[in-house]
């Protein structure tokens, strides 16, 4: 579904991502982890079209979609959320996944500004959908809450929710549980789960091991901007270079948990 | 008058863009339709509009590229825009110079002329009604509500499909066509015009009405702004030379006490609400 074929990334003289190969099958969920600074944010980046990429392409469903810009990499059917909880502040949970819905409007601006009856109906039937992701989601009794009063991994679930709205085919979720508790951390694996089983494919960037392992069908390791190894998470846990890689070879348990 | 200058700032901080330059896009419909009538002997009501489209077609070129660049270029634009269009005027003589144009025509309407105060009062509040109506009915659409994404959050706005680029183009390019409308309106109704009428200083004072109102408010915030602009010099009865001294105290007061804005008084001073109940 998404093809990465000798994808490079310069920032001045170091090279973040370098000579990338890698691709992410339809429905599954692929995990992206290794250490900080390997390169995996900025891969985001790459892929969702927020930095040009110094070489290589990047292919989704069978087109180029390197040197796209970010708004039009959202249309073709990828979304994402961002490592920091981005969310429009000041703006209600409800409101920030209806303004998500930009790209699905069919109706024209002509329509839109004498607010027709099309119009109308659209709208309402893009509310409903509003609450239909927030009640998936769990946060249905929070909808008129302002985005900056939720507490931390709410916030989380929040961000992709607005993902949700524009329908992707592909979601990338940047650490979508990095600060949450057990619990929190447990529900939020669950939602994910849920919208593999909607036919969504997605890839996550996680530290949290007990996390990625439990969910991910298939993991991608990344040090220094290159791949170190890829398979299911039983073989890269006992995996030596992923080890060393990430612990020194020190704490070998530290996967196991 | 000044509520539409106050209004296309606004819907541009809406953008998250500040513009300092509403005084001569201002200037450019005003020019533009005072020498349509008078040289060509058009009817102000076809060089109101087209006063307004020179306007945004002057935004265009000015913007098109500034905005590719991002919010602080447009921000440098706006205020280079401004002095460019105040040098040009006042150089080339076919403008009129730096003495300004005068017996510019009064609009008129079948046999009725548009000469008292009053007249030209009810003229300018139907633009201004048009024009609030049209921006309300932007900022209900999907139009306003991408508008509002890109001033919360631009990356996240990027990621939902937003093209970031076009939508403050348009925004800018709205904005720029009310200055250019009411700029006509300007010159009809003062019969002349001076270059040093669209100073800079006109395009902070359109800042300010949008601040003092209040920010948050992007439709009633600018009108409450100019109004209370308008008539707290004049019932203060002050010296026009002392005006800006006090309009500089009145700011660093606001933002210090009351950095929403006038409308947002009853928001923040809940008990005073109570007590006019």
């Amino acid at each position: 579904m998404l093809e990465i074929k000798g994808l490079t990334k310069y920032f001045g003289g170091l090279a973040a991502v370098n000579d990338l190969n890698m691709d992410v099958f339809k429905s599954e969920i692929l995990g992206l982890i290794g250490p900080n600074g390997a390169g995996k944010t900025t891969l985001f980046d790459l892929i969702s079209g927020f930095f040009p990429s110094t070489g290589g392409e990047v292919t989704f469903n069978g087109e180029i979609i390197s040197g796209l810009r970010p708004h039009e990499i959202a249309r073709k059917g990828i979304g994402r959320t961002f490592q920091q909880s981005v969310l429009f502040m000041g703006s209600t949970v409800f409101d920030n996944v209806f303004t998500g819905f930009h790209i699905r409007y069919r109706t024209g601006v002509l329509q839109q500004f004498f607010h027709t009856y099309a119009v109308r109906n659209e709208e309402k039937a893009l509310r409903q959908n509003t609450m239909e992701i927030l009640e998936l989601m769990g946060l249905a009794q929070m909808k008129d809450e302002l985005a900056e009063n939720l507490p931390h991994g709410h916030q989380r679930i929040l961000s992709i929710c607005i993902a949700l709205a524009s329908n992707p085919e592909l979601l990338l979720l940047d650490e979508p549980v990095t600060g949450m508790n057990p619990e929190e951390t447990q529900n939020a694996i669950e939602l994910v789960r849920q919208l593999r089983e909607k036919g969504m494919t997605i890839v996550i960037v996680e530290h949290d091991m007990k996390a990625v392992m439990s969910l991910c069908d298939r993991i991608v390791v990344l040090n220094h901007g290159q791949k170190i190894a890829q398979g299911p998470p039983e073989e890269i846990r006992e995996n030596k270079q992923v080890i060393e890689a990430y612990l020194g070879a020190k704490e070998e348990n530290a996967f196991r948990d | 008058m000044y509520s539409v200058l106050g209004l296309g700032f606004s819907m541009l901080w809406k953008n998250r863009l500040i513009t300092c330059g509403q005084a001569g896009f201002y200037a450019v419909g005003a020019y533009t339709s005072a020498l349509l009538v008078m040289k060509l002997g058009l009817s102000f009501w076809i060089a109101l509009p087209v006063a307004g489209l020179a306007s945004a077609l002057f935004a265009l070129l000015i913007f098109s590229a500034a905005l590719k660049a991002g919010p602080l270029v447009f921000f440098g634009m706006s205020l280079v825009s401004g002095f460019i269009v105040l040098e040009v005027l006042g150089a080339v003589k076919f403008f009129g110079g730096w003495e300004g144009l005068m017996d510019i025509p009064s609009p008129s309407f079948g046999p009725f002329v548009f000469c008292s105060k009053t007249s030209y009062y009810y003229l300018a509040l139907f633009l201004l009604v048009v024009n609030i109506v049209v921006y309300a009915a932007l900022y209900k659409s999907r139009i306003g509500r991408a508008w509002t994404a890109i001033g919360s959050s631009v990356r996240l706005a990027e990621a939902q499909g937003i093209n970031v680029y076009r939508y403050r183009l348009a925004a800018s390019l709205i904005a720029c066509f009310f200055a250019g409308v009411i700029g006509s309106f300007y010159a009809h109704f003062q019969n002349m015009l001076v270059p040093n009428t669209f100073s800079f200083l006109l395009s902070i004072y359109v800042q300010m009405f949008a601040l003092i109102g209040g920010l948050s408010y992007f439709i009633a915030g600018p009108i409450v702004g100019a109004v209370v602009m308008v008539f707290l010099p004049e019932s203060l009865r002050i010296a026009a030379e002392l005006q800006p001294i006090l309009f500089a105290v009145l700011i660093i007061l606001l933002v210090i006490f009351l950095p929403g804005g006038i409308l947002s008084l009853p928001e923040r001073f809940p008990r005073l609400v109570d007590i006019f109940k």
